[in-house]
């Protein structure tokens, strides 16, 4: 509380000061440009060692359990007939059937340590960061069901949803229904 | 008027008439007299879990008289998630992405700290550039958490602007790690032996670019808040910590400098304690001096950290002039990464690591028994020990300014609770 009329009026002089100083700051960034986006509308342009949800290539893979067992939370769940090779001609796991390969979405924490010990390099992180869905068992992803509709990583729901309107959404998810990999770019983006 | 008055009075009575008129006696304490027509009460205040201005889940009980204070209790454990026994089931590789988790604010620093203890537990040395990223990278991120600090003790005080300046730049930090771990939170990025990935091609220049920009905001921030006159009035002599207060609570990192202690591990007066390359480097512990008011006031607390800022920028400037070319997997000074077996099992020992994070001082124990998992982990977290002091604090203050001291502290729940 002001003592005197004096103090008073020093007190009320500062705060106008400070104000004023603060009011130029906010008029100069007033005409200068927005540096938000307006997203969905427009890219958010994502680096490419982005850790989003998983691209798996199933015709690679060994079910060789290495990235299940370094998982931390345990969230991911192989199943195989009988044991799967790298046949070198092609390229190509052959063998036993890959019955299942799932990644519980409720559980991963993107951490990206499953990619690191994969022998076959067929586990990856994609550039999708959104998988929102209705219930809790469609956040488990089966896989190596979703690869015989020839996808690598699951299509979202925004981006079926707003495939129609926005011309980006639709090319992602052109990219997605053919199974490319994200993960090629250069390591940093030119903006 | 006065007729309303008493109709809305007498109107008021008839609604309650079986409330005995002792029972209003008791609950004032000592006998009330016919005179005594205001009555006051203590009252509990109930703060939190979910308030704008805890930071987070903390729940503070005020025992309140009026507008004044006179105590505050913390109440904490509302996002305990047994970090540290999950640490004891894990392997040492794979709890970095729960050090995250932590200190949120600084995920980066908290990788370090858990790695550099695995890392004494095995007695492994880093190359020269692994050690050079993480000082970079680091100190990056104390900007960051310094910026995210910043911003919110504007909104606890009512100051909403400068929180949007704040998370402007601490974006383009984002980007930055986005650029280089793939993720803007949980970074996961350092790993038990250098890093997970080396720096991308280019990313020095990004981030001298990044300075380049952000120095000259830190002034702007200064007008905008730090020498606001309101801004001042609010922190300056409000919640002093004395430099003994600070001693005997253990307190660390902007805190207990904010009293005038230069307690800095980066700049430990013990060679032992000494980690990465800090001493290599040149720059400043700040320390405050009570320019606003009483040495150890919340203004003094806050003005640290953006002091700090400009440090760690000099610090960046440095490390990127002194890391070396980038070369392969190695055990050559331009290596960014020791190759480790896999299953890592360091020999039957412990250790205790304490860093320097943006918030104080972080500190990893882990002891071996020679399995692949640690037998004991346990963090000391630097925001635990601060908050423990609000208590001492908090005395008679007024209600207003619980919420400056509680800010000016700079806590993480994710951290106090682990
Ligand atoms: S580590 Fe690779 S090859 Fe082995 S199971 Fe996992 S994804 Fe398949
Ligand atoms: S990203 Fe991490 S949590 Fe998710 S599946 Fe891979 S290892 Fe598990």
């Amino acid at each position: 509380m002001p003592s005197t009329p004096e103090q008073y009026f020093k007190d009320l002089w500062s705060t106008i000061k400070s104000i004023t100083i603060g009011l130029r700051i906010t008029l100069k960034y007033m005409f200068s440009k927005s540096v938000t986006i307006d997203y969905p509308f427009e890219k958010l342009a994502f680096a490419p060692r982005f850790r989003g949800i998983h691209e798996f290539e199933a015709d690679k893979c060994i079910a060789c359990d290495q990235c299940a067992k370094s998982c931390p939370v345990d969230c991911i769940y192989i199943d195989k007939s009988a044991p799967r090779k790298i046949d070198k001609k092609t390229g190509k796991a052959a063998g036993g059937e890959l019955l299942r390969y799932a990644i519980d979405y409720q559980k991963c924490m993107f951490c990206a340590l499953c990619t690191e010990p994969c022998p076959t390099d067929c586990i990856h992180m994609g550039k999708n960061h959104d998988l929102s869905s209705y219930s809790r068992h469609e956040m488990i992803v089966e896989f190596a069901e979703i690869d015989k509709k020839g996808l690598r990583t699951p299509i979202p729901l925004w981006v079926e949803r707003n495939a129609g309107t926005i011309e980006w959404v639709a090319k992602e998810k052109e990219r997605l229904e053919k199974g490319e990999l994200a993960t090629t770019a250069a390591d940093i983006p030119s903006t | 008027m006065t007729t309303t008055q008493s109709q809305t009075e007498q109107s008021f009575r008839i609604q309650t008439p079986d409330a005995p008129p002792e029972a209003y006696d008791r609950a004032s304490g000592d006998g009330a007299t016919d005179q005594a027509d205001v009555k006051t009460e203590e009252m509990l205040v109930n703060m939190g879990p979910q308030h704008p201005s805890t930071h987070g889940v903390l729940r503070v009980v005020l025992r309140t008289d009026g507008e004044m204070v006179l105590e505050a209790i913390p109440h904490i454990g509302y996002l305990h998630r047994c970090a540290e026994k999950i640490g004891e089931n894990v392997a040492y590789f794979q709890y970095i992405p729960y050090t995250d988790r932590m200190d949120y604010l600084a995920g980066m620093n908290e990788n370090w700290t858990f790695c550099l203890a695995a890392e004494r537990l095995a007695g492994i040395t880093l190359p020269r550039r692994a050690e050079l990223i993480r000082i970079i990278i680091c100190e990056l991120n104390r900007v960051a958490s310094h910026l995210v600090s910043f911003g919110t003790y504007g909104l606890d005080i009512g100051a909403f602007t400068p929180f949007l300046y704040a998370f402007r730049e601490r974006e383009y930090v984002l980007d930055l790690f986005e650029m280089v771990c793939g993720a803007r939170l949980t970074y996961s990025y350092f790993t038990v032996g250098g890093s997970t990935h080396d720096l991308p091609d280019g990313y020095t220049d990004k981030i001298i670019e990044f300075l380049d920009y952000f120095e000259p905001k830190i002034p702007e921030y200064n007008d905008l808040l730090t020498y606001n006159h309101i801004f001042i009035k609010r922190t300056a002599n409000v919640g002093v910590i004395p430099k003994q207060m600070a001693i005997d609570y253990a307190l660390t990192g902007p805190v207990i400098r904010g009293s005038g202690i230069a307690y800095d591990l980066r700049r430990p007066d013990d060679a032992s304690k000494r980690y990465g390359l800090y001493h290599e480097m040149d720059f400043d512990v700040i320390t405050a001096k009570g320019e606003m008011g009483t040495l150890g006031d919340c203004w003094d607390r806050y003005i640290i950290r953006m002091r700090e800022m400009v440090e760690s920028c000099k610090i960046i400037r440095q490390a990127i002039k002194m890391l070396p070319a980038p070369e392969g997997v190695g055990n050559s000074a331009g290596c960014y990464r020791v190759k480790l077996p896999r299953n890592f099992k360091p020999e039957a020992g412990e250790v205790y690591v304490e860093t320097e994070n943006p918030r104080g001082i972080l500190g990893f124990y882990l002891e071996s028994q020679g399995g692949p998992i640690p037998y004991r982990c346990k963090a000391r977290a630097a925001t635990f020990c601060n908050l423990s002091v609000t208590t001492a604090v908090c005395k008679d203050v007024l209600l207003a300014d619980v919420p400056a001291i509680i800010g000016s502290i700079d806590i993480v729940m994710g951290q106090v609770d682990r």
